[in-house]
Parts: structure tokens; C-alpha cells; sequence
């Protein structure tokens, strides 16, 4: 049992791992070919893993329901959008399924009308929650945090148009902060980053790192 | 009495309504053009007439607050610069509100002129990997979209006579609210030796900027500010400029708390020292 | 890192801003080697031969004598897919060379598939042009360490015009036909659909406007002031029909333009299968079949030479062809068909939508149907087959001038008959006498050609494929500074495309990756024997117990986030290990843990690992599996979904690890709002400042994946992160290293650091 469960998937996490390396770089079509090949198997397990996805949301709301918890009536509301959605778009505007997506339908317009302007309002939510944020974070508490401060206040000052009005060296500091320290941060972020995936794929690749097979190490 | 300025209950609703002020009052804010907006608009000026420009319209209705008035307002330059452009996009999503931008600017007076399929043409959205789309895009336009959005052949359009392939464009604009630069550069820009630049949402710019400083993009507008900015150069007010007074206000409202709050935290802090 | 010394954490600040002013000579030197630069003077395609013409300003052709080159290599060209073959020749002497060059001499390279047969032009370069040395073939590897004595000219023998190989643009040309006709066919139908919905839209909306438009009438004459809000509504119900009445009017036109398509398309392909079919002189298919068969046989007993690969080539486009006509049934009928069926369909819809009469214009040139000249098109056929088959016999520019005027030829052809077509096909609207067909031929053809068309491609692929592998020979010749070419040189070099096994301009990436596991590797050997292992410390992954430790003193549970995206992702993979150790310890303090998912497979592997946690911990019965759920697939309904749980149970501690997106404030901020313990990370640049200021704790980029091994301290685990360690300190030696040496000049240690370097 446990060379199925554990030694089989290390095998493959191996083999599948150095293949994948190696063909990075061989030039031929041969291998452009191959690496279509697994992308599109990939997308093809992604979508047979979609019906598990499905079945553990629809189990969710129904156990909600079912049990009466707090805000089951919600749920309803799951189940009325997801078969709205499905009918329309397996009816496709009268065309079905099989057929190119019809424009204009209703499809389209409950798309439209819930979907994106419910998207457009999460979205905007993120204006208020950083004002939020700003003023909770952004205190003298150290010497760091009195430097992360004060870059925040030229920074937030020197972006918008009344920054120079303001002063001509707002937009000037907030203009070299974004192109000195920030590109300097990224770059050394990027650097441990990449340096951290490497390692963390080796570490998959031989066998080192064993949790995501749930076995442990 | 003891102001709890980190309170949402205080900071929403003020924020809202230094929103709601600044959509509603219309005031100019002076804007000076950013370095990058601007060599992104010197470019384009110094392009030859009937120079083809590809706008890759990628981004999705959640950031077409930021990105829609960047792509007027390069539509509009481009337009007025008599230079050829070929709209796509790369995600679905973004495929509708690409053809609303193109149908706005065009039809307004100005361009009344122009003609579709031989000054500007819509290609819409192909399904597929990017780089392999790229790559076919580079090779032959017209296979990789044999119609345009509206479902015309491409075939028979005049300026699928003047470029066939990536090879004859001039320079890529990629509109983006994602990862799509990240496969621009290398497979379209690079490979091909086409200048590119980047309209992003103000979220994404401070990531772009290493792309600025290693010369991979050879300008960067960023946010509704890069909006403005481009409107400012070209002389034609639009979304950009109408939001910098509401931004600014908003800025300035967030600069005013988190002043008030560390000092009102370092007087509570001194007081606190001073009683024991 | 914690420093404890005030003296250290400002040496550590200035360091960094010194690093940060630092950064941008060092990054701009970086970036003169990353990207590759433009070649200057690359070689020109043979069409793009800028010819000197005679006359004011031009100088006399000055008397150098170019001498041969000692030799002349053609060879494949390395790192490349095997379509691309290199010539190299050498320079002359540096003052011969600027002799040269102020002459306007140039070196013309010549291609041919037999030397006993026809070459063709490939390209021509100046003395001082083409790939010499320094900058100019730096992203050419690995030609950039040549020691600039060498010209180098990299030519696809496929992009050559007419090269011999008459027969496989002939291919591509009614392949593109064929899949043109197809995708015609397939917007004619997609198109009618679409027509149809926005007619009876518009049928609606005139429906509904009628009911107010008289009480909005009122009211705005009752205000007689134009700005008023009924004066708009009334305006916006005018624009909005007006948009959706030339809607109706654009959606006919494109039918109408798809239909003449697919007519000419469908025309051009017959009249290319019966000119072909009769050059072949062959009675059916399976007389060309045999010819074919002993072409093949010709090649492999005796040997390929020109004639043989291009009788075998002429063969097989008739084949092809001839398949095609063999496939169809009955091609002009079916057509006819088919546009009595478009035409019915279309005016039918077009009677419901009563068009006003500006929109209702067909734009019809004549009012009887306008010929269509069958005639010309065949003929600008015929001509663009034999121009190209005289390239093919004279090669040479007024033999390659007379193939592009055949080509716009045709074009125009196709352009006139198309437009002729237009006009019948609207003058056949408009005369309203269109019948319904006895049944459906449109879709029934769209689906015969697929197979076709498939077929086709299938066929150009592998011929393409047979061309691009078969060895070409190689000349090098002169042209005179007034664009005469001279005799070429005698050198024949000869060589065929092949795939390299290894792309050599990823060797130094290689080197590095080899390298790193090799350091990788070494430290897990070196911590078998040394396991005290120190690992600075990470306060984010010091205070997980302190959360979980809160939670269970709470009551409440522990809510852990991936991020949005999937397995393929690694900081997903970093998450699912965190999840792991998390899990264990949750079980064991016997409390609850939500797992949060919007990716099908994330979900699949979540709980996987979440059961197994619980079972290792002894705790299976504490296992819940409605624990671990899916609630999304996108990223704002997540977000959402996410917000609501916090609002709802709301968790004690939150866990956002992995890559986030634009939702990250939104979840973090959530969460702070619920007073949770949040501990964030996340290798995403651009939301790392969100959660810096709304998490307790951040693990930053790198942090990500070391918590895995941070939080076991197993020693192999953390000998990974010495050997990053290892990776980083290499970095940080070479950075003032090559800054300095830089500075003095010495740029070629940028080499080194250039991995990924394509000139191709």
C-alpha cells in the first residue's frame, strides 16, 4: 500500500520533474511539441477535477440548508444562480451548447448585469479598505516605521496632480522612490524568490519535501 | 476627547464623501506629465504616418476604471497621429469592452473619416496559449484571425495588405491588468524587435518600473494618474483628468488621517510618559 | 531579521540605500546584455536588395578587386529548431575591407537545391555589414565569440522566394483557400443567429419605448427646456435603436461579404484543381497515384536531385488537389445552393426588421447582376503558376519582379471578382425573389469540409517539414556598387537543417541549475553529518503556534486561504506544505480548521492532505470533511465567499498563504476588522505591501517556502535552505564584483550572467 501511495507518486513527482527540466533545453520541435502536449493534459485533469469542485460547493450548500444553519437562506440563492447560469448557457440564445457561445443572450445580460457589476463592487471596496489600512499601519512607532511613513506620505502626496502644486519635489522623491529603492526591493525580492522555488521544486522533485502526498516527511 | 481616526465608521464614510465631491465638483488639478507617459507619447508622435500600432486590450471589466481612459486616450493619439491600429485582446472578458473603446473613439467627430479595415480594425479575442498565439501572430496575422470581431474577413481588408504579420508593426501598446507583459516582452517585443508599452492598473506599475529601468518597455502608464497624464499631452480631457481631483482628494484625506492619527498616538504617548 | 544593536540597524540601512543607489548604473549595465540587441546591418532578404540606381550622387563603380574567399562553410544552424542553415566566409583585410565598403561593394549569397541546378538569391550584405563581431552578434550564440575574422549570414531556405519548391507555396495558398471557405461558411451561419437575436431585440425595445415615449414627449415639451431628463431619455432611446438598426444593417453586410468570400474561395479552389489536374495530364487520381509512387522510387534508388524532389512535389500537390475534387460531389451546385439557402434565410430576417431606407441600401453597383469573370480569375492563375515556375527556371530580380506583379495580379483579381460577386449576391437580396431551399446544405458543408481541411493541413505540414530537412548548396557571389551581380565565387558549400540536440544559449542557465541542485544535494549530504543546522528566525512562523494556541483558547477556528492560483503555481505547492504542518499541529490542539479553496485540484489535494494530517496526529475522528470546501473559481465571488465566512464564524486566526491577487487587501483587511490573528505569505511582489500593513506577521517571498522547512526542522529541509543561502551569498559576491569591475571597463563578465540569450 504504501509503495502505491507514497513510493509510485515520488517516482513519477522525479521522473516528470527531470523530463520537464530537461526539455527546456532541447530546441527541437519535437520538444515544443511534447510540452503542448502536457499543458493541454493539464487543462484536461483541470477539468475533470472541476466536477469534484462542483460537487464539494453544491454539498456545502445543501448541508447548510439541510441543517438550517445561520445564513442557509443564502445558500437558496447559490443553488438559483447556478442553475440560471447552466440552463442559459446550455440553451445558448436557442443554438445549445454544442454550438458557438450566441451573443447577446441572456446569458450574456445575467453575465453582465450580475456577475460584472457584483466584480466592479468587490473591487472597488479595495479604495476604502486601504484608506483604512493606511491610517491603522502607517504610525511612528519605530525608526523603520517612521521611514516607512514618511516614504508612504511623499509617495501618496507626489502621485496625484496637487502634489506639485504642493511642492516640485514631491512628484520628483515619489518619482526616484519608485524607480531607485522600489526596482532595488523588487529585485532583491525576486532574487530570493526565485532562488526559494528553485529549492522548492528540488526539494519536491527528489523526495525531500513529502507533505502535499499527506504521508508527512 | 479621544478621536478613534482608525475607525471605518469614521474613515468610509468620509471617504466617500470626498469621492462623491470630487465626481460631482470639477475642478483641473495642474497635471505635469510623468517621464514614462511621456516617452510613451514622444514615441508615438515621432511615428511615421500609416505606421501600423497593435493595442492589446487585456484586462477585464474589474479594471476598465483604470485602464479604459489609458486606451481612448492612446486610441485617440494614434488616431490623430494618422497611424494604423490593430485592436485584440487575450481575454475573453475583455474582448467587448475592447470593441466599445474602439467603436467610442471612433465614432466620435474627429475620426468620423476613419474607415474600418483600413485605418483601425478590431481583431477581438482568440482563445488558446498566449505565446503560441503570439508566435502565429507573428508569422501570419491573417491566419491567426482570419475575421475580426464583427466577423469580417480580415482577408480582404486593405491594411491586412500593409501588415501581414508582427513583423510589420511599428509598436505593441499592451493594456494590461495581469501577467500579459511578462509574455509580451519575450515573445513579441524581443523576439521580434518591437518597442512595447505597458498601460497597467496603479496596483501593478511599481512591478513594471524593473521592466522600465532594464529598457525591456520603453514607457509606462500607470493608473487613472497615467490616464490624466496622456490626456494632458494630448489636450483632450476624459476620465483621467476628470478622477485627479477626486484622487487627489482622496490622497490628501489619507495624508490628513495617518498625520492626525501618529499625532494624536505620540501626544498619548508623551502623556502617558509624563503620568508615570 | 532582528537586530539588536542600533549601530547594526543603521549600518544595515545604509547599506541598503547605497545598494538602492546603486542599483540603477548596475541595472542599466545588466540591461545591456539581458535583451538583445538590434543587429546592426543584418543581412536583407533578397526582395529588400536596395540596388543603387544609376544616376546624381551615385559614384562610378571604383576598380577593387575582391578576391575569393579561402573557404566558405555552410553548416545548421546551431541551437535552433531546424529550420535555420548558417554560411560563414572570412573577412578581408581590414583596408581591403574599408576599400570595399567605401565602393558600395557587397557580397550576394546564393541558394540552390542541386549546384548542377538553379540558385537563388538569398541575401546580400555589405564588407562592413552582416554578423562581425562585438554588439552586433552578441545575441547570436554562439557566434558572439567569434573573433570577429568570420562573416556569418543565417538564411530559412524555406523564406527564400520560390526556392525551388514552386509547389509548396502552391500548397500553403489552398490550404489557406480551403480554410478560408470554411471559416466563411461558419460566420455566415454564426452570423445569421446573431442577426436574428438583435432584430427581435430591437423588436423589444421599440415595444417598450413606444409605451413611454409619448408621456416623455409631454413632459419634455411641458419643460421646454432642452437638458431635461426626458429630453435625454428620449435622445438615448433614439441613439439606442438607431445603434441597433445599423447593428442589423452591418450584421446583413458582413453576411454579405462572408457569402462573396466563400464564393471566390470556393471558385479559386476549383479553378487551381482544373488547371492543375490538366497540367498533370493524368486521366484520374489513381494515375497520379502511380506517377507519384514511381517518383518515390526514383529518389530513393537513385539518388535526389532537383528534378526528382520536385517532380515528386508536383505530384503530390495534384494529389492533393485531385482529393479535394474527389471529395466534392457536385461544387458548383452545392455553392448555388448554398446561397439561395443564405439568401432566403437573410431576407426573411431582413423583411421582420423593416430597415429605413438609408440602412436598407445594399450598396449595389448595377441592377442587373454584375458578371463575375470567371475567366480572369483562371487566367491571373495561370499566370501567377507560370511566373513562379520562371522564378523558378531564371531566378534572378526581373524574373522574382515579374512573379510579385503576377501575385498583385491575382490579388486584384480576386479583389474585382469578389467585389462583382458582392454586387450579385446584393442585387439577388434585393430583388426578393429568393426560395427556400428543400433542405439544409450549409451546415452539411461546413461539416464535409472539416475533414478536408484537416487533411490538407496535415499534408502541408509534413511536406513543409520534408523541405525544410533536405540539404541545400551554398554560393557566395559579388554585386558591383551599381547593383550588377558578378560570377559567383566557385565554392559550393552545402549542408541541411537539423534540430540541435542542446540549445547552447541556455548553457549557462544549465550550468546554474546543475549547479544549484548540486549545492542542494551536497548540503543534504553535509547535514547528515552536521545537524545542528541554524536558521535565523522568522517571527511570522515563530507566532503559528501562538494563533493556533489563541484559536483553541477562543473556541474559534483557524481559516487558511491559498490564493488564487493553481497546482501549477509553486507558492501554491509552498502552501499545501504549510497546510500540512498547520493541520497537524490543529488536530493535535484539538481544534478547527476551514479550509478555503477556488481551484478543483487545489481542493482535491487540500483535503487529502488535511485527512492525512489528522490521521498522523491520532486525531481521525476529529476530522471533519465539510471542514475543506470549495466556494469559487473566480477571483471576486471567492473573495466574497472568504469575507463572509470571516464576518460569519469568525476565525481567531487567519493563514493567507500562497499567490494573491487584487483580493488580498480585501481578505486582510476583513480579517483585521474581525480582530483574528493574521499571519500572510505570499511571493506576490505587488501585494506584499497590503498585507504588510494589515497582517500581524508577513512572510516575505523567499519566507514562503522556507516555512516548510522551518516548521518541521528536519534537517534535510533545512539544508535547502542553506543551499539558498549558498545561491544568495554567490549573488551578493558577484554583485560589487562585477559592479566594479564594470566600472573599469572589463563588461565581458556580463556573459556570465546572461542565461537566457536568443538571437533567433
Amino acid at each position: 500500500m504504501r509503495f502505491i501511495r507514497l513510493t509510485i507518486p515520488l517516482i513519477l513527482a522525479f521522473l516528470f520533474g527531470v523530463f520537464g527540466f530537461g526539455i527546456q533545453y532541447v530546441p527541437s520541435p519535437w520538444a515544443s511539441n511534447t510540452k503542448e502536449f502536457i499543458a493541454l493534459w493539464i487543462r484536461v485533469i483541470g477539468g475533470v477535477a472541476m466536477v469534484l469542485g462542483t460537487y464539494s460547493l453544491a454539498h456545502l450548500h445543501t448541508t447548510k440548508i439541510r441543517r438550517k444553519q445561520e445564513g442557509w437562506g443564502y445558500s437558496i440563492f447559490f443553488f438559483l444562480g447556478f442553475a440560471m447560469m447552466v440552463v442559459t448557457g446550455v440553451y445558448n440564445g436557442g443554438q445549445w451548447f454544442w454550438n458557438a457561445q450566441v451573443e447577446h443572450s441572456v446569458y450574456d445580460r445575467l453575465y453582465d448585469a450580475f456577475y460584472v457589476s457584483a466584480g466592479a463592487t468587490m473591487f472597488s471596496l479595495l479604495g476604502f479598505y486601504i484608506a483604512s489600512a493606511a491610517v491603522r499601519t502607517f504610525r511612528a512607532r519605530s525608526l523603520e516605521a517612521t521611514l516607512l511613513l514618511l516614504a508612504a506620505l511623499i509617495l501618496m502626496v507626489g502621485r496625484v496632480p496637487i502634489g506639485k502644486a504642493i511642492s516640485d519635489y514631491f512628484p520628483t522623491v515619489s518619482e526616484w522612490l519608485m524607480q531607485v529603492p522600489n526596482v532595488a526591493a523588487k529585485r532583491a525580492i525576486m532574487l530570493g524568490v526565485t532562488l526559494g522555488t528553485v529549492a522548492t521544486s528540488l526539494r519536491i522533485m527528489f523526495g525531500l519535501e513529502r507533505s502535499y502526498l499527506g504521508g508527512g516527511d | 476627547m479621544r478621536v478613534p481616526w482608525s475607525d471605518p465608521r469614521l474613515i468610509f464614510p468620509l471617504v466617500a464623501g470626498a469621492i462623491a465631491l470630487g465626481l460631482v465638483v470639477h475642478v483641473k488639478p495642474p497635471i505635469t506629465p510623468q517621464e514614462p507617459v511621456v516617452a510613451v507619447y514622444n514615441y508615438i508622435q515621432q511615428l511615421p504616418k500609416g505606421s501600423v500600432v497593435l493595442l492589446a486590450v487585456d484586462f477585464d471589466p474589474q479594471a476598465l476604471a483604470e485602464l479604459r481612459p489609458i486606451a481612448e486616450a492612446v486610441l485617440r493619439h494614434c488616431l490623430r497621429q494618422e497611424l494604423h491600429v490593430v485592436g485584440m485582446t487575450f481575454g475573453v472578458l475583455g474582448a467587448p469592452l475592447g470593441y466599445d473603446i474602439f467603436r467610442k473613439v471612433t465614432s466620435e467627430p474627429e475620426f468620423r473619416g476613419k474607415q474600418v479595415g483600413v485605418d483601425y480594425v478590431y481583431l477581438g479575442f482568440k482563445p488558446g496559449d498566449m505565446t503560441q498565439i503570439i508566435t502565429n501572430m507573428g508569422e501570419n496575422l491573417l491566419t491567426a484571425f482570419p475575421q475580426d470581431y464583427q466577423n469580417r474577413p480580415t482577408a480582404t481588408m486593405p491594411l491586412f495588405q500593409q501588415v501581414k504579420s508582427l513583423k510589420d508593426v511599428k509598436y505593441i501598446i499592451d493594456l494590461a491588468a495581469g501577467g500579459t507583459p511578462d509574455t509580451w516582452i519575450p515573445f513579441g517585443s524581443d523576439k521580434y524587435k518591437i518597442p512595447l508599452a505597458v498601460g497597467c492598473t496603479a496596483v501593478m506599475g511599481p512591478d513594471l518600473y524593473v521592466r522600465l529601468n532594464a529598457h525591456q518597455i520603453n514607457g509606462l502608464i500607470a493608473g487613472l494618474r497615467g490616464a490624466a497624464d496622456y490626456e494632458t499631452l494630448l489636450g483632450t480631457p476624459g476620465l483621467g483628468i476628470g478622477g485627479m481631483f477626486a484622487q487627489s482628494l482622496i490622497h490628501l484625506l489619507i495624508v490628513a488621517f495617518v498625520i492626525a492619527s501618529n499625532v494624536a498616538f505620540l501626544w498619548r504617548g508623551r502623556r502617558r510618559k509624563q503620568r508615570g | 531579521m532582528e537586530l539588536r544593536a542600533p549601530a547594526l540597524r543603521w549600518a544595515a540601512l545604509l547599506t541598503c540605500v547605497a545598494l538602492a543607489f546603486c542599483a540603477r548604473p548596475v541595472a542599466s549595465l545588466a540591461a545591456q546584455g539581458s535583451g538583445p540587441a538590434r543587429t546592426k546591418g543584418a543581412a536583407e532578404p533578397a526582395s529588400e536588395t536596395a540596388i543603387p540606381a544609376q544616376g546624381e550622387g551615385v559614384p562610378a563603380p571604383e576598380p577593387v578587386a575582391i578576391p575569393a574567399p579561402s573557404f566558405l562553410v555552410a553548416e545548421p544552424t546551431p541551437n535552433d529548431n531546424g529550420t535555420r542553415i548558417t554560411v560563414r566566409w572570412p573577412r578581408l583585410p581590414s583596408d581591403r575591407e574599408e576599400e570595399a565598403a567605401k565602393a558600395k561593394w557587397r557580397y550576394v549569397v546564393y541558394i540552390g537545391v542541386d549546384p548542377s541546378w538553379r540558385w537563388f538569391e538569398c541575401g546580400a550584405l555589405g564588407a562592413d555589414e552582416g554578423l562581425i563581431t562585438g554588439e552586433d552578434i552578441s545575441p547570436f550564440y554562439p557566434y558572439r565569440f567569434s573573433d570577429g575574422t568570420e562573416h556569418f549570414f543565417i538564411v530559412s531556405p524555406l523564406e527564400v522566394p520560390g526556392i525551388a519548391i514552386h509547389w509548396l507555396p502552391a500548397e500553403k495558398q489552398s490550404l489557406d483557400w480551403l480554410e478560408g471557405s470554411r471559416a466563411a461558411l461558419q460566420q455566415c451561419e454564426s452570423s445569421l443567429a446573431v442577426l436574428k437575436k438583435t432584430i427581435e431585440e430591437r423588436e423589444l425595445f421599440i415595444e417598450k419605448v413606444a409605451r413611454y415615449r409619448p408621456v416623455w414627449e409631454e413632459k419634455a415639451k411641458e419643460q421646454a427646456n432642452a437638458g431635461t431628463v426626458f429630453a435625454w431619455y428620449l435622445k438615448s432611446a433614439d441613439k439606442r435603436e438607431r445603434d441597433l438598426t445599423e447593428a442589423i444593417a452591418a450584421g446583413r453586410d458582413g453576411i454579405l461579404d462572408n457569402l462573396a468570400r466563400y464564393l471566390l474561395l470556393n471558385a479559386l479552389i476549383g479553378a487551381e484543381v482544373e488547371n492543375a489536374v490538366r497540367a498533370m495530364r493524368a486521366a484520374d487520381l489513381p494515375d497520379i497515384e502511380r506517377q507519384l509512387r514511381d517518383a518515390e522510387e526514383a529518389i530513393r534508388a537513385e539518388g535526389a536531385t532537383a528534378d526528382r524532389y520536385d517532380d515528386y512535389d508536383r505530384l503530390s500537390y495534384a494529389r492533393s488537389l485531385a482529393l479535394i475534387r474527389e471529395a466534392e460531389a457536385d461544387v458548383a451546385a452545392t455553392a448555388e445552393k448554398i446561397v439561395q439557402e443564405v439568401l432566403w434565410r437573410l431576407d426573411d430576417l431582413l423583411r421582420q426588421a423593416q430597415l429605413p431606407p438609408d440602412l436598407a441600401k445594399l450598396g449595389v453597383q448595377a441592377e442587373s447582376e454584375a458578371e463575375t469573370d470567371n475567366a480572369a480569375l483562371a487566367e491571373a492563375l495561370i499566370d501567377w503558376h507560370a511566373a513562379l515556375a520562371k522564378f523558378e527556371r531564371d531566378s534572378g530580380p526581373e524574373a522574382e519582379k515579374q512573379w510579385a506583379e503576377a501575385q498583385a495580379g491575382l490579388d486584384q483579381a480576386m479583389r474585382q471578382w469578389q467585389g462583382a460577386m458582392r454586387s450579385t449576391v446584393s442585387t439577388r437580396l434585393g430583388a426578393g425573389k429568393s426560395v427556400p431551399p428543400e433542405r439544409d446544405y450549409l451546415r452539411p458543408e461546413i461539416s464535409r469540409l472539416r475533414p478536408v481541411v484537416d487533411a490538407c493541413a496535415a499534408r502541408f505540414r509534413l511536406m513543409r517539414k520534408e523541405n525544410e530537412r533536405r540539404p541545400y548548396c551554398f554560393r557566395l557571389g559579388l554585386a558591383t556598387p551599381t547593383g550588377e551581380r558578378t560570377k559567383p565565387f566557385a565554392f559550393v558549400a552545402s549542408a541541411a537543417a537539423r534540430p540541435s540536440l542542446f540549445d547552447m544559449s541556455k548553457l549557462v542557465n544549465f550550468i546554474y541549475a546543475i549547479g544549484f541542485t548540486g549545492a542542494v544535494l551536497l548540503m543534504v549530504v553535509y547535514v547528515r553529518h552536521h545537524p545542528d543546522v541554524f536558521v535565523r528566525r522568522i517571527p511570522g512562523l515563530e507566532a503559528v503556534d501562538e494563533a493556533i494556541g489563541r484559536a483553541t483558547e477562543m473556541g474559534k477556528p483557524v481559516l487558511f486561504v491559498h490564493g488564487l492560483t493553481g497546482v501549477g503555481d509553486i507558492a501554491v505547492l509552498a502552501s499545501i506544505n504549510i497546510l500540512g504542518r498547520l493541520a497537524r499541529q490543529i488536530a493535535a490542539y484539538d481544534s478547527d480548521l476551514l479550509v478555503v479553496n477556488n481551484d478543483a485540484l487545489v481542493y482535491s489535494l487540500s483535503q487529502e492532505v488535511v485527512q492525512e494530517a489528522y490521521l498522523e496526529a491520532g486525531r481521525p475522528d476529529a476530522y471533519n470533511p465539510d471542514n475543506v470546501f470549495m466556494v469559487a473559481s473566480d477571483q471576486f465571488p471567492y473573495v466574497a465567499a472568504v469575507a463572509g465566512i470571516m464576518s460569519r464564524r469568525q476565525p481567531a486566526a487567519n493563514f493567507f498563504m500562497g499567490y494573491f491577487f487584487a483580493e488580498s487587501l480585501i481578505l486582510a483587511e476583513t480579517g483585521a476588522m474581525t480582530g483574528a490573528i493574521q499571519i500572510a505569505g505570499t511571493d506576490s511582489f505587488t501585494q506584499l505591501p497590503f498585507f504588510i500593513t494589515t497582517c500581524d506577521y508577513t512572510l516575505m517571498g523567499e519566507e514562503l517556502y522556507a516555512a516548510s522547512a522551518y516548521l518541521s526542522r528536519n534537517a534535510r529541509l533545512l539544508a535547502t535552505l542553506k543551499a539558498q543561502d549558498l545561491g544568495k551569498s554567490v549573488l551578493l559576491a558577484a554583485l560589487p564584483v562585477g559592479m566594479g569591475l564594470s566600472n573599469l571597463g572589463l563588461t565581458w563578465v556580463k556573459v556570465i550572467f546572461t542565461a537566457y540569450e536568443k538571437g533567433f
